[in-house]
């Protein structure tokens, strides 16, 4: 603060003065800063401090695990568990590579119908003959609108068995549907779905926007070429949407890897197929959530997990803003 | 793209946009035709997209009687 009063150039000429000046304005400053500097370290960084604390402590919850040799040998009178407990555990245990690879499987397919859905739908709406482009476009930014939770609880009562009208129009045209929910695959398919209703009009509106400002000269350029259709797509669309998809991709593929509430509350992780192992659509945060929470009580375990999944989605945000800088880099 | 589309890119095009509404605006549909059933009707086995007797009792109810 005082070498700033020093190399600032100052119009009075006593330094006493311009000292308290900045000083007390450092003050306001500080005071200002203080509320949310509290707020964030007590809502953000304590918890993340806390969880990281956890993960090496024995707070583990009575309930044996499923094979029933995680003997857990503190020292004496310490809750601090030798060698990374948690962690060695959590990384030997097969469950957490069968779900960790579903929760890949699930992203993969997700983002790959964010993408191609979007994409159809972006494509014709960008066609100039279409009619009333604002009108469909509003009501295909309508899933966008709705809440999580509340998307959750309707496509759950939508999938259902008996009252669902999915099945009640499957059977109109004689086909019997399966109980969405209640069986492995389809609970697995069911989920996509949805959160495929739910994300494509973001890749809609993004690449949208995308095609809008390709110009319509190359397609020109193409046709007297006498490229098709779908050689165009491949060779000029597609390229040119590539700065604004891949930071979109990357971007829902965090957060599908990170979903929770919806599949949650569709679901809770069943449907289980076998005592013991992960459900159907148990994804990596819903298995966290159900061994922490949901009778488990492995809060040392899930701590540790945490830190891994917290790792895991700091690499794929450096890979993101890798990608965006190297892209502004050539389009500046 | 700017070719002109003939009669049937055009209707390959309106039929996926139609289906495309219908599959983002059926559950938003499908929840505010719910709220107009009376009763219990939603829990029935036979599909019903337009509510038969259609009433506001379930507004009633949620605006003056919960708490």
């Amino acid at each position: 603060m005082a070498q700033q009063a020093v190399t600032t150039p100052s119009k009075t000429p006593k330094r006493g003065f311009v000292d308290s000046a900045t000083n007390s304005r450092g003050v306001t400053a500080v005071a200002y800063l203080t509320p949310a500097m509290i707020g964030i370290l007590l809502i953000n960084i304590f918890p993340i401090l806390y969880t990281f604390y956890m993960s090496l402590t024995n707070r583990n919850g009575p309930v044996r695990f499923a094979e029933g040799n995680y003997e857990i040998t503190t020292r004496e009178g310490s809750t601090w568990l030798p060698d990374f407990a948690n962690y060695t555990r959590l990384l030997s245990q097969s469950d957490f590579y069968i779900v960790f690879g579903k929760t890949i499987l699930y992203t993969v397919v997700c983002v790959f119908f964010f993408f191609v859905v979007g994409l159809t739908f972006a494509l014709i709406l960008n066609n100039p003959q279409i009619r009333g482009r604002a009108i469909w476009r509003t009501l295909m930014i309508l899933p966008w609108a709705v809440p999580y939770w509340i998307t959750a609880l309707i496509w759950k009562f939508l999938f259902h068995g008996q009252y669902g009208p999915i099945n009640q129009i499957l059977g109109l045209i004689g086909i019997q549907g399966p109980d969405w929910l209640l069986n492995g695959t389809t609970a697995f398919i069911a989920v996509t779905i949805v959160n495929v209703w739910l994300s494509y009009p973001f890749f809609m509106l993004i690449l949208l926007g995308g095609l809008q400002s390709v110009s319509n000269d190359i397609y020109e350029a193409a046709e007297i070429d006498g490229a098709g259709w779908w050689r165009q797509l491949f060779s000029i669309t597609l390229p040119l949407l590539r700065p604004v998809a891949i930071p979109s991709i990357i971007l829902s593929a965090i957060t599908t890897f990170k979903i929770l509430e919806t599949i949650w509350l569709m679901t809770r992780g069943g449907p289980v197929t076998r005592v013991g192992e992960p459900g159907a659509t148990e994804l990596l945060l819903l298995w966290a959530y159900n061994q922490g929470f949901q009778g488990g009580q492995r809060f040392g375990l899930v701590g540790a997990f945490s830190v891994v999944v917290f790792v895991l989605l700091v690499l794929m945000t450096l890979a993101y803003t890798r990608v965006t800088n190297a892209n502004r880099g050539v389009y500046e | 793209m700017t070719k002109r589309m003939g009669p049937t890119g055009m209707l390959v095009q309106y039929i996926i946009l139609i289906i495309g509404v219908v599959f983002s605006i059926f559950p938003i549909y499908f929840v505010a035709q719910a709220a107009l059933r009376p009763g219990n009707s939603l829990y029935s086995t036979e599909l019903q997209l337009i509510p038969a007797n259609a009433t506001l009792e379930n507004f009633r109810y949620v605006l003056t009687e919960l708490p």
